[in-house]
């Protein structure tokens, strides 16, 4: 056999093992796993606040056992009945928020955009965590860049 | 100038070739991605899918294949014309300076291997290294754009820039390590064994009367 051709397979087979080695210790310490984290659910309360621009925004503060953004912003769309429109990404385990209490994206080349404690989400809303105390806004504004 | 179009027939037709599919691959293609496996990593106490599900490497293939296979000035303009064309459908924002310049820089890293006859069939590993290299090279860039437009300018936030921006990296370096294997090595290969003419030329079918 080619001694090259050796040489290539065998730098494959290593690549191979390490890779493989690495995934399994990776597993074995819990740095990857096949299931989110559990949280401990617990009733938090948490401060939303909707900024539709210029001025015009409206305050919540209620308590929640919802743990994350988007399911907190769901919350208080069935509470205190004002619509939201989300479209999900599979690709990225979230919902997209396009649409607040009937003001939708697209004018002015404003998106709706979260900030968690004053910090700018830069994670799906499904994935960013919610703490007691947070402060949660949805500001329907341009491109933060 | 005629003469030149004439004599780079092939090349512009590739060169068209590739973008018209690069445009169709990232305005078509985004509703058939699959939905991110149950896979999730815990870097620095933040939980993420294991991989966030983009179409990067459709222009990352296309970049390294415009470098393999043609002038330098098409390894600028190929990707640079996918983007700008779907940018303006899609919509983009400042980004666009660093994923523009990224992929550009794809295509360069492979332009200049491929000039110095380092991309052979022989020395695969060098190409997927190269491919692994490109990738993290591109990211690093991507993300430090992203640092500067939307997290905090100090250590933790450029730590935490990056740490989310894992799980982009890894789907980039998978997708792009499949799609050298599927496509990227069959056109080195086809190209080594002149299955492709890239100097094809038009000459005249009548010779001129003495």
């Amino acid at each position: 056999m080619n001694k090259k051709l050796i040489n290539n397979l065998l730098l494959v087979v290593i690549f191979i093992f390490v890779l493989v080695a690495t995934g399994i210790t990776l597993f074995n310490t819990g740095i990857i796993t096949t299931k989110f984290p559990d949280r401990i659910i617990e009733t938090i309360n948490v401060t939303l606040v909707i900024d539709y621009g210029d001025d015009n925004f409206e305050t919540f503060n209620f308590e929640t056992s919802n743990l994350t953004v988007f399911s907190v912003l769901k919350h208080a769309s069935e509470k205190y009945k004002f619509p939201i429109e989300v479209k999900y990404f599979g690709q990225y385990q979230s919902h997209y928020v396009y649409s607040i209490n009937n003001k939708s994206e697209g004018i002015d080349n404003k998106f709706w955009q979260y900030y968690i404690n004053e910090n700018y989400g830069t994670i799906g809303a499904d994935l960013q965590p919610v703490n007691d105390n947070d402060y949660i806004e949805w500001k329907f504004q341009e491109p933060k860049i | 100038m005629i003469e030149k179009i004439r004599n780079n027939i092939s090349k512009l037709f590739i060169a068209t070739l590739l973008i018209i599919m690069g445009v169709a691959g990232r305005l078509t293609l985004s509703e058939l991605l699959p939905d991110s496996p149950a896979l999730y990593i815990t870097i620095n106490g933040i939980t993420q899918p294991m991989f966030m599900i983009d179409l990067f490497f459709i222009v990352a293939i296309i970049s390294i294949i415009s470098g393999l296979l043609l002038k330098s000035y098409y390894v600028f303009l190929i990707p640079i014309s996918i983007m700008l064309i779907t940018d303006i459908i899609i919509g983009n924002s400042y980004i666009f300076l660093f994923t523009w310049s990224g992929f550009a820089m794809i295509g360069m890293i492979f332009f200049i291997l491929n000039k110095k006859n380092k991309l052979t069939i022989k020395k695969t590993p060098l190409i997927f290294g190269t491919g692994i290299a490109s990738v993290l090279l591109y990211d690093l860039w991507t993300n430090f754009g992203c640092w500067l437009g939307w997290y905090p300018h100090n250590l933790s936030g450029l730590s935490l820039c990056y740490t989310l921006s894992l799980p982009f990296t890894l789907w980039h370096l998978l997708s792009t390590t499949i799609g050298i294997a599927l496509i990227v090595i069959p056109v080195i290969y086809i190209k080594e064994h002149k299955k492709i003419n890239l100097n094809y030329s038009i000459k005249p079918l009548e010779k001129p009367m003495s």
